[in-house]
């Protein structure tokens, strides 16, 4: 059980890593709009060759 | 001096026939009447903005954008004549420019593709982005290649009418990342901070080695430090700032209840004995952050969509130099002392008094005047009037932004342009209550004081703990936010939470007549033709007559009538128009008119003019011995015969009536309108409502005065600019559609669908957010009763409270969430 030791400071730093994560995506503006990107998703790109969905 | 100017239009029109043909670009019905324009490929459309779009989007290769609205958009707006002001906000940024424009009329995918798709179809620019929710699309260009102007100008050769864009997005955007980070770190730690305290209770009923417990109570103060002095920010600030203001919030208690658990926890970490509760303290802060946060969310994007921020002005006009040229000169640079000319179909952008023209000018967006107004030389206009007939040359009184209309909208936008508070009348029960609970913590203190400072300090965390304010704290700020959506999904959207409460309590209701209650158009109430003339005869005259001043309310309510009666007629004679200005509308004919009649002259005049001009044999049979003060009468008249006679009002129609009764029910209804008393009056009749209550002729300032000497809980709807003060005035200020949108500063609700009949439905959902919110603050105030009564006997460990605080927060919650359900259309 002594692991425990170990353990609990690595999760941690886990969780760090993913609200470092979360920062920088939030700073950088990745979750100011989180409605238009669900529309722009459905329409076509006609400029790439990859036309895989109709 | 000028003489009044005759224009004179040869009229060879061709057959136009009557198809239900739909404009390929808008999609809306052409007109019959208006001769349909095609291109050689054989598409139609309405009108030739919406043919220079289609062959503007054709000539880029991006037809596919109607693909895309069939398949997903709503049906396009026709685009009219562009009144807004084109001024956009940039933000350099380094080598290219960044602006942001906020639209309007941006309403689906369809949308969003195609103005993504505008660095093909404007040179310069090298990216755009749309943000759906906001109606907002920011560009990247080159300076070197374009400007953000000429960017506006392409935007709205397009479709979207540009807004004038509100400064203050640059700080909110942070705050709302820099809330979003807080919101993150506590969820981050708080959920660890519960791994480790689901450990500690586990150990406490089974068994634990004593370093494990040490190390789990260092992890989880060492993880509550970044929420407490990280995230809760937002709480501290807003509890010193209402310190400061010298007013209480409900920050404040919840504050001191954070500041004393941390304190006590670390103490107690520190010696190794005794309750920690900080699993509990993390929950209620994680909570308190991200309840706050959606409804923020929800009233920035209410307020995005309430504050266009069209001008009834226009963004240039057309200055006439001293040796007579005329140049195009941007509204701002409009001083006093100019002269400037207005063509007809145009607003007028100045306060000032006209030196050359005849002309007819409809206010009824800044006075109420249902009619329209004849002026001529030395006759003093309003800025926002729109000039119907002909070109006007106006001596500028006061320069730009000093218009009355602009005075009338400045003053209401600076005293309504406070941020939301989120203050309700339910916070102050609720922040009363919690410092009652502040108090019961102390008392428990002392109570249990005679077992040591910390068997008193232990109860007093955990009666603090127990009595949360989860009820008025979560609850419902959240349900606030659901009563908002909606209201937003049924077209009516609501600026403050105050409009919520205070609307059952209603006494009064005031309505504006023009555009609310009656129609903003006038109709035809009356009508009697001669009937030795047969009425295809009359019919076809009137609708010549009617396309001469096609934009006059009289012309358009004759046009209207002629839909409703018979079949609108094919157009086809021989002949010359002119107008008579300030009277009305004449033809003269070169040819028969039909087969059987051909008079020579026809006109569609006042009455004035008609009996000014009529010879002693004419008959006036038609005509009553009075015709009524409140309405127009137009008399059509050939060859000196009166072939027709017209009454012409605004009226309210059914859906009116009934809405009118429904609220009169409620509350006591009055009409305060800028038109004629005697119009006013008889609306009110028409209506049912006690015409002692209908006031007309009043100014704006007067409607206000009106209101605020009656000091009762009002509501004034209204939709017109004379309507601001007014609007600002009442308890609840409701503005309606279709009217002018730059009064919706000063409205605390906007419907954006429907008319007067949506107050009822907003009253309904009022009244279920009441009952829903009466509901959860009693309960909350049963929790916490019992809580307290736990806490003071002892019998609150923190375990007990980490389990029930979470657990009601969580079902007060639900209640709060699960209620007013959105209109699913």
């Amino acid at each position: 059980m002594d692991l425990v030791f170990f353990l609990l400071p690595a999760s941690l730093l886990l969780a760090a890593i993913a609200v470092v994560g979360f920062v920088w995506a939030s700073r950088s503006g990745q979750f100011d709009d989180l409605d238009t990107p669900a529309h722009r998703m459905l329409l076509d790109e006609e400029d790439t060759c990859s036309n895989d969905k109709d | 001096m000028e003489e009044a100017r005759i224009q004179e239009q040869a009229h060879n029109t061709s057959v136009v026939e009557d198809s239900a043909q739909l404009c390929t670009h808008c999609g809306a019905p052409i007109q019959s009447h208006i001769s349909a324009l095609c291109d050689n490929s054989g598409k139609s459309f309405c009108c030739p903005g919406c043919r220079a779009v289609y062959e503007l989007i054709a000539s880029k290769g991006l037809s596919h954008y109607y693909d895309l609205v069939r398949r997903y958009g709503a049906s396009l707006q026709p685009v009219t004549n562009s009144e807004s002001g084109t001024y956009a906000v940039e933000t350099p940024d380094a080598s290219s420019n960044t602006v942001r424009l906020r639209l309007g009329g941006i309403q689906c995918a369809s949308c969003v593709w195609l103005l993504e798709r505008l660095p093909i179809i404007h040179e310069g620019v090298t990216s755009a982005r749309v943000n759906l929710t906001l109606g907002e699309l920011t560009v990247s260009f080159d300076p070197a290649i374009t400007t953000s102007q000429r960017i506006a100008d392409a935007v709205q050769q397009l479709g979207y009418p540009v807004m004038r864009a509100s400064p203050e997005n640059g700080d909110i955007k942070h705050n709302e990342r820099e809330s979003l980070i807080q919101i993150g770190v506590a969820a981050a730690c708080s959920m660890n901070i519960m791994m480790l305290a689901v450990s500690l209770y586990q150990g406490e009923h089974s068994g634990i080695e004593a370093h494990y417990v040490s190390l789990f109570r260092w992890v989880s103060l060492a993880l509550t430090v970044p929420i407490v002095t990280y995230s809760a920010l937002p709480i501290y600030r807003r509890a010193l700032g209402a310190l400061r203001a010298g007013t209480l919030h409900i920050d404040l208690p919840i504050s001191i209840g954070i500041v004393l658990s941390i304190i006590l926890g670390t103490f107690n970490t520190l010696r190794g004995a005794g309750e920690i509760y900080f699993d509990s303290l993390s929950t209620i802060i994680l909570l308190l952050l991200s309840t706050r946060h959606l409804q923020r969310r929800a009233f920035e994007t209410a307020r995005n969509r309430c504050a266009s921020h069209w001008s009834l002005l226009p963004s240039h006009c057309t200055e006439v130099c001293d040796n007579g040229a005329t140049r195009v000169i941007p509204l701002t640079t409009m001083r006093a002392g100019m002269l400037i000319q207005v063509p007809a179909g145009e607003r007028i952008p100045c306060d000032g008094v006209v030196e050359g023209g005849t002309s007819s000018l409809d206010c009824s967006t800044i006075t109420g005047e249902s009619l329209p107004i004849h002026v001529e030389q030395t006759y003093s206009v309003l800025a926002g009037s729109l000039n119907l007939e002909s070109p006007l040359l106006i001596r500028v009184a006061t320069g730009a932004g000093n218009s009355r209309l602009d005075r009338i909208i400045s003053t209401v936008a600076s005293s309504a342009s406070q941020p939301p508070q989120f203050i309700t009348s339910y916070d102050t029960l609720s922040m009363l209550f919690t410092a009652a609970a502040l108090l019961l913590s102390v008392g428990a203190f002392l109570i249990h004081l005679s077992g040591g400072i910390t068997a008193g300090a232990n109860a007093a965390i955990a009666m603090l703990t127990v009595t949360c304010p989860c009820a008025v704290a979560l609850a419902l700020p959240l349900l606030s936010m659901r009563a908002l959506s909606a209201t937003a999904s049924r077209g009516i959207l609501v600026r403050s939470p105050e409009a919520f409460e205070k609307l059952p309590l209603v006494t009064d209701i005031y309505l504006d007549k023009t555009g609310t209650i009656t129609d903003p158009k006038i109709t035809a109430t009356a009508a009697r033709l001669a009937d030795h003339i047969p009425s295809e005869a009359v019919a076809l005259v009137v609708a010549i007559l009617v396309e001469v001043d096609p934009n006059h309310p009289v012309s358009q309510g004759l046009k209207a009538w002629l839909e409703a009666t018979s079949r609108y007629p094919a157009i086809h004679y021989n002949g010359t128009t002119r107008r008579i200005p300030g009277c009305g509308v004449e033809v003269l004919f070169t040819g028969s008119l039909t087969p059987t009649v051909s008079p020579k002259v026809a006109r569609l005049t006042s009455l004035e003019y008609f009996n000014a001009n009529r010879t002693t044999e004419t008959s006036t049979a038609l005509l009553p011995t009075a015709p009524p003060p409140w309405a127009t009468v137009s008399i059509l008249t050939a060859d000196n015969e009166v072939w027709g006679y017209f009454e012409l009002a605004s009226t309210a129609n059914n859906t009116i009536k009934e809405t009118l009764s429904h609220l009169a029910t409620k509350a006591a209804i009055h009409i305060l309108s800028g038109d004629r008393p005697e119009a006013a009056r008889h609306i009110a009749e028409e209506l049912r409502i006690d015409p002692a209550q209908a006031h007309g002729g009043l100014a704006p300032e007067e409607k206000a005065e009106a209101i605020r000497t009656r000091r009762s809980i009002c509501m004034y709807v209204g939709d017109g600019a004379n309507d601001a003060p007014a609007l600002a005035a009442a308890t609840i200020g409701v503005a309606l559609r279709g009217g002018i949108q730059s009064i919706l500063e000063s409205a605390d609700v906007f419907i954006q669908r429907g008319g007067l009949e949506q107050v009822v439905t907003l009253r309904d959902l009022a009244t279920r957010y009441h009952r829903r919110a009466r509901l959860i603050i009693g309960l909350g105030l049963l929790y916490n009763a019992l809580g307290v009564t736990l806490a003071f006997a002892g019998y609150v460990s923190p375990l007990v409270a980490a389990i029930a605080m979470p657990t009601f927060s969580l079902m007060l919650v639900s209640l709060a969430y699960f209620s007013l359900p959105a209109e699913t259309t």
